[in-house]
């Protein structure tokens, strides 16, 4: 499986929940996918993958939308719930944090498509439940 | 550190994830630096090269000693099977006091008894050899396992670096919120916003509606209008 039949079959699925996903993909050094979900307010979550997994981000905030007084509470509070969100964990990529998930590269599409909207699920629950750590 | 840690952290690359921490620790170029460093090596790759070839070896030599083990298993059972027939001989001729025929088949049971234990010998042997080579298999498995555990360290480090730096290219600005959750919160709100303000137009937009449309009197005159913009030029002469 790569990206490309990862945006094909997302493209063209509808989830026995209604979703159904806009793909774009993303040219760099390494291959990115975007997937948005339609009519859904819900965040981009970006799809990549390596040898070994399939990596699903979603990009949180940076760490100039940290208070600075409430950051190191802020870490502990990711720290201590990390392990209570289902499927996803949080991440620092250079100055951003982020929530993503990963996979086996030997998950099926079914896999995929359950980590896009659980990612985004929670995501949506991290920025209701961490708003008073940020500006 | 368990002896275990340390056995697994003894190969040529040692252990990425220290070697990761260090390197955040010190900063985004020595990051750079550290993914630079472990893949310009190729130190994994030779790691896991190696262990696939020794892992093949392996897998070979056994499966040759677990034919040879079959083979001799299966010369241990027709021994057995000779023995079992003999004593039954045996017996049949000490029922017939035939003691020379008694005889000779007891030295050939003799002989066969031997042979059983020289052959019960080499199952050992084999057996042995099985177990240890199979024990040396699933270490480098777990070897190769190990190293490819550890590339995999080194290969996402790298993979979200560069993803993000695309992401980051493609987006030259962030008010979208492509690259911040936050961000497209706060644009959420924005359209929210302005979605309550929406059914306020279309309602006034009603009203308008209403106030443009005519009345039947007017309409009328509408329609006189319009009829006489088309009167045949003739009848305009008369």
């Amino acid at each position: 499986m790569n990206i490309q039949d990862i945006a094909i079959h997302l493209s063209h699925i509808r989830t026995a929940e209604g979703y159904t996903f806009d793909c774009q993909t993303i040219a760099g050094e390494v291959e990115v996918l975007q997937v948005d979900l339609n009519d859904v307010d819900g965040f981009s979550v970006f799809v990549t993958k390596t040898n070994f997994q399939i990596i699903c981000i979603i990009y949180l905030w940076t760490e100039a939308e940290v208070k600075a007084e409430s950051r190191v509470e802020m870490l502990e509070m990711m720290m201590d719930t990390s392990i209570s969100i289902p499927l996803s964990s949080y991440a620092r990529v250079e100055d951003r944090y982020v929530l993503f998930g990963s996979l086996s590269v030997n998950s099926n599409m079914d896999k995929v498509v359950e980590e896009i909207i659980t990612l985004n699920e929670n995501a949506l629950d991290v920025m209701v439940a961490m708003e008073d750590f940020l500006l | 550190m368990s002896d275990k840690k340390t056995q697994n952290s003894g190969n040529a690359a040692g252990n990425v994830l220290k070697k990761l921490v260090d390197a955040v620790k010190s900063g985004s170029r020595e990051l750079k630096e550290f993914i630079q460093d472990v893949q310009g090596t190729d130190a994994f790759e030779r790691e896991i090269e190696d262990a696939q070839l020794r892992l093949k070896e392996a897998k070979g030599e056994l499966t040759q000693i677990m034919a040879k083990q079959k083979q001799a298993n299966r010369v241990v059972e027709i021994i057995s099977q000779q023995l079992v027939e003999h004593e039954v001989l045996i017996k049949d001729a000490m029922q017939t006091n035939d003691d020379q025929q008694a005889i000779t088949l007891a030295k050939k049971v003799v002989e066969l008894e031997k042979d059983l234990l020289a052959q019960q010998v080499i199952v050992e042997t084999y057996t042995k050899h099985v177990s240890a080579l199979k024990q040396h298999l699933e270490h480098t498995e777990r070897a190769l396992k190990d190293y490819e555990r550890q590339l995999n360290i080194v290969k996402t480090t790298e993979n979200i670096q560069k993803a993000t730096a695309a992401i980051k290219e493609n987006y030259a600005t962030e008010d979208k919120g492509f690259l911040s959750a936050k961000k497209a919160m706060l644009s959420k709100a924005n359209r929210q916003a302005t979605a309550i303000k929406e059914p306020e137009t279309s309602s006034s937009m009603a009203v308008n509606h209403e106030t443009t449309s005519l009345s039947d009197a007017q309409v009328n005159e509408k329609v006189q209008r319009v009829l006489e913009r088309l009167k045949p030029k003739s009848e305009l002469d008369d």
